[in-house]
């Protein structure tokens, strides 16, 4: 029998954090399968068209919904709303693909780089308690 | 290029809607094919017994209602062995209940979308081979 998912010391109930975190790491892996130029079924279309609004829907900017973030240094506040505007970009690009619109040259370029931005961005937070502001309702 | 079809037949149980489907989106995604979902086993089990031909692989969770997902893991095991079965928990003490019943994998919680790659790579791409319970001859 395979064993997969947490250690037996860390199993517990999955919370709306974890769902969060891995529909990002899901948008993140399809954004970049369709880069890779892997083929799109209709399933997959439709997988990629969910996982996105759900992402969009879920990534709440908490600079403008929680008071007591306006204590933190305001750099930090800034940083963590250019990520979830990232994400929601990315969520939207997403969509974009995965309804059929024409993507042009630019379009591309613009959605390597704002992969890039969120995947460098995940990469140097990857301690858990820097990855707090990725905290969804 | 065409995206690659699974042909395998796909059953995801679980009563809490965010896990199931976030798992249904990731499968749907890997596969490029349609997953059935129920929310209770005594649905899942109706749909499987009467048209088992309908269900190659089912990932449930251990706590589902009506009947438990270990409860359901037996009973496919027992009537329809060449189903593949992924037991899905919170709880590491079904863990090892459910390798005595015939479970194919074991799935802890949480999970990654890793997890579930392996899973689609493993039981749904590239199925494995009959098992030896299912060759033995009465």
């Amino acid at each position: 029998m395979l064993r997969l998912g947490s250690p037996s010391s860390e199993t517990r109930e999955m919370d709306l954090d974890d769902i969060f975190h891995s529909r990002l790491k899901l948008m993140i892996i399809m954004a970049k399968a369709y880069m890779n130029g892997y083929p799109l079924g209709e399933h997959r279309r439709r997988a990629m068209l969910e996982n996105a609004r759900h992402v969009e829907s879920e990534s709440i900017d908490l600079d403008s919904t929680v008071g007591g973030l306006q204590s933190q240094p305001h750099s930090c506040v800034d940083y963590d709303h250019v990520f979830y505007q990232r994400v929601k970009l990315l969520a939207v690009m997403v969509k974009a693909v995965a309804k059929g619109f024409p993507m042009g040259e630019h379009r591309i370029a613009a959605m390597h780089e704002n992969l890039d931005s969120i995947c460098q961005t995940l990469m140097f937070n990857s301690q858990p308690e820097d990855l707090a502001f990725l905290k969804v309702a | 290029m065409q995206a690659p079809v699974s042909e395998a037949k796909i059953l995801i149980i679980d009563d809490d809607f965010f896990v199931r489907d976030f798992f249904v989106h990731t499968v749907e995604f890997g596969t490029n094919r349609h997953v059935t979902t129920f929310e209770s086993g005594f649905h899942a089990w109706q749909c499987i017994e009467k048209a088992p031909d309908n269900a190659d692989v089912v990932i449930a969770d251990a706590n589902i209602p009506d009947i438990s997902g270990m409860e359901l893991l037996e009973r496919v095991k027992k009537q329809f062995p060449r189903i593949v079965f992924i037991i899905m928990s919170s709880n590491p003490a079904f863990e090892k209940t459910a390798f005595q019943m015939g479970a194919d994998a074991f799935l802890s919680k949480p999970f990654d979308v890793n997890d579930l790659f392996a899973i689609i790579h493993r039981f749904i791409l590239a199925p494995p081979p009959p098992s030896a319970h299912e060759t033995v001859p009465f």
